[in-house]
């Protein structure tokens, strides 16, 4: 956690936040803090389950009124540009727009809560049937271990990206440095570097390999050919590594990093991530099942929509008969085959007009615009009247009623 | 057989129909001239028009439900920005498997591209994650972006060498098969250009912002990537990138229109059916 913060880019000093360093004794002291608003955020928590019903009402409506006057008055206070270029608010001479990203951590802090509760409902309903044994129990299984395996892969794979992220950090300070004594290549830079000529090295083998199989699947070239090839390029690629790592070795002793190694420590950062068992069993449960399942759902929907429109697409009256000429008319103007057939009638002429492409843009862009306009300008304005009636506490059933 | 019994047809005749329709036209498919529409070309001109180094942010919402539209839509967009040299960070909003989504896809384009193995990561693009609030982080990313990224670790990565303000950035692409790009037309308070790559549905809602110039231009559906890929052909006819230009979104037209025709008939032949079933009733 605290290597994380220290990680963090530090924002400006403001009303906010304290001037940030990276110094042990000012993490322990930041950790403590959020502790601190950790046991005060659960006693605020207390305090708000135990408050007397007839009270709940004016905290509730306050707490909405101040949070939703945040941002409404982020919309409306006057902005003006600061000397270094950021866009300011001020109120007596305070900056609110610093008020913002704070607000919206909090907000973020609130969806996370909701997310962890939502995660507890649903082991609460699944374990419950579980253990109940439920006619549908063997589901719940089902969905128990999924969330299971994909928390636990995920955060392995995002183990692996963290490990990445590092090496590369470590790669552009060396890079930044490249001398030892201001931070540049260091022993664990030389680790890296050194296992990165190997692994290099082994997976341009491995692609060698591939092609080559490839191309004797083609007929390109005789199978007989393949051991003899493969024990060739392997001790080209030994040779390579061996070469490589007395290089790294060498720069190393003379407190030196040349691009050809930064350009290798790169590339092994990749190919580490790549092949983290993290990563990998990732990829098979993410990539190789939950995608194609998630893709197969969704194309069953072509079926539903044509037997929907087989079935409840009848022309029974003349707006019906209308909506169903303009429908069809938009639909083949997506449909390059059916765009062919008018595409020969010059666009500038008269007759350009009757042009498929022509009569589906100007369907789209004047007759459905204004109805959405209209659509969209009823809507504001009714929101704007809700949002209103939730600030002010006049809305019934959002606070406690 | 009957009108009536045709107009009541078993839904399952329609299925295997609508099937084999696909399939056919999968492995064989038409190809006809495409007529690009000028809300796709919109979009493609003014990002071919950037230079090289420029800065854009991608945010990337969608994953395998709408795999056919956006991903021959995000492919393209792709090929141009690493075509172009143009900087980017990839965002997403509406669901933890996008960003995901999105890395393998960028991987997979940079292993065609001639100057994919160029185009590294961190230094000319990077995925910065998913984001759980929406509305929040619109609002950080107009206000401030590199508070807004910083968390992801995004901010100190040569990709964001000069970019402190939104204003830095010369779009925002926002791929879509939701309605994410709404809160973009709400919060961007004229900092950069706003592009949208979205589902065929999604499109009555946003033409009105074309329309009024909040958008520079919107790609929409499989005709849309389709569209992209077209003008990436145009614009690039250099041998280097031969087969490389089109994708998904050619490949996928042919079963869509096909699909689509059949649809038109099936609707057709559905209300003669209805009307002719009807007046068989009414003489009896």
């Amino acid at each position: 956690m605290l290597n994380y913060l220290a990680q963090n880019e530090p924002p400006e000093t403001n009303f906010w936040s304290i001037e940030r360093t990276t110094d042990l004794l000012y993490l322990q002291k930041l950790g403590l803090w959020i502790l601190l608003a950790m046991v005060v955020a659960g006693l605020i928590f207390f305090l708000l389950a135990r408050i007397p019903s007839n009270f709940r009402r004016p905290v509730v409506v306050g707490i909405t009124f101040l949070s939703g006057l945040v941002y409404v008055l982020q919309w409306i206070l006057p902005k003006s540009k600061a000397a270094d270029g950021s866009t300011v608010a001020l109120i007596g001479g305070w900056n609110f727009s610093e008020a913002i990203p704070v607000v919206s951590g909090v907000s973020q802090i609130l969806s996370g809560m909701l997310l962890a509760m939502g995660v507890y409902s649903i082991f609460r309903l699944h374990f419950g049937r579980v253990f109940k044994g439920h006619k549908d129990a063997f589901f719940s299984i089902v969905l128990l271990v999924s969330l299971f395996v994909m928390v636990v892969f995920g955060f392995m794979d995002n183990a692996a990206q963290e490990k990445q992220k590092d090496d590369m950090n470590l790669i552009a300070r060396v890079k930044s440095f490249r001398t030892r004594a201001v931070g540049g290549n260091t022993p664990e830079f030389r680790e890296l570097a050194m296992q990165s000529a190997k692994l290099v090295q082994w997976k341009r083998l491995d692609l060698f390999q591939r092609d080559l199989e490839e191309k004797i699947r083609k007929g390109e070239k005789d199978p007989s050919v393949f051991e003899d090839e493969m024990r060739a390029e392997r001790a080209k690629a030994e040779q390579a590594v061996r070469d490589e790592q007395a290089r790294i070795a060498a720069e190393y002793q003379q407190n030196q990093t040349s691009d050809e190694t930064l350009a290798t420590a790169r590339e092994g950062a990749q190919i580490m991530r790549e092949r983290s068992v993290g990563a990998q069993l990732f990829n098979l449960v993410f990539f190789d099942m939950y995608q194609p399942l998630e893709t197969g759902m969704f194309s069953l929907i072509a079926f539903f929509i044509l037997s929907a429109a087989f079935r409840a697409f009848r022309i029974r009256s003349i707006e019906a008969t209308i909506l169903m000429a303009t429908a069809l008319v938009v639909l083949l103007s997506f449909i390059p085959l059916a765009l062919a057939l008018t595409s020969g009638i010059d666009p500038n002429s008269f007759a350009g007009n009757f042009r498929l492409d022509s009569i589906g843009n100007w369907l789209l862009g004047t007759l459905n615009t204004s109805a959405i306009r209209g659509i969209d300008l009823g809507l504001g304005l009714g929101v704007l009247a809700m949002a209103l009636r939730i600030l002010l506490g006049l809305e019934r059933g959002v606070a406690v009623d | 057989m009957s009108w009536e019994k045709l107009s009541t047809l078993d839904r399952r005749w329609l299925y295997l129909c609508l099937f084999v329709i696909v399939l056919w036209q999968t492995l064989m498919p038409v190809g006809v001239k495409n007529v690009v529409s000028p809300m796709s070309s919109g979009l493609f001109d003014y990002l071919n028009s950037l230079k090289e180094n420029d800065f854009v942010v991608v945010q990337s919402d969608w994953t395998m439900s709408t795999q056919g539209e956006s991903q021959g839509q995000f492919q393209a967009l792709i090929k141009l920005l690493v075509r172009k040299k143009i900087r980017f960070v990839v965002t997403s909003v509406s669901d933890a498997a996008c960003p995901d989504v999105a890395q393998a896809n960028i991987e997979e384009v940079l292993e065609k591209e001639p100057n994919g193995k160029e185009f590294q990561e961190n230094r000319y693009w990077k995925v910065a994650g998913y984001f759980p609030n929406a509305e929040n982080h619109t609002s950080g990313m107009v206000n401030n972006i590199r508070k807004e990224l910083a968390p992801k670790k995004v901010t100190k990565l040569p990709v964001m060498n000069g970019i402190d303000d939104l204003s830095d950035a010369k779009a925002v692409i926002v791929v879509t098969g939701t309605a994410s790009i709404r809160l973009w037309y709400e919060r961007m308070n004229n900092k950069t250009t706003l592009g949208l790559m979205c589902t065929a549905v999604m499109s009555g809602e946003n033409i009105p912002y074309w329309l009024s110039r909040q958008s520079v231009g919107i790609v929409i559906g499989a005709k849309g990537a389709y569209d992209f890929e077209t003008e990436l052909h145009d614009a690039f006819p250099d041998p280097k990138y031969q087969g490389l230009n089109y994708s998904t979104g050619r490949q996928y037209m042919s079963p869509l229109a096909f699909a689509l025709f059949f649809l038109v008939l099936a609707v057709v032949v559905g209300n003669i059916a209805m009307s002719q079933a009807r007046k068989a009733g009414e003489r009896q």
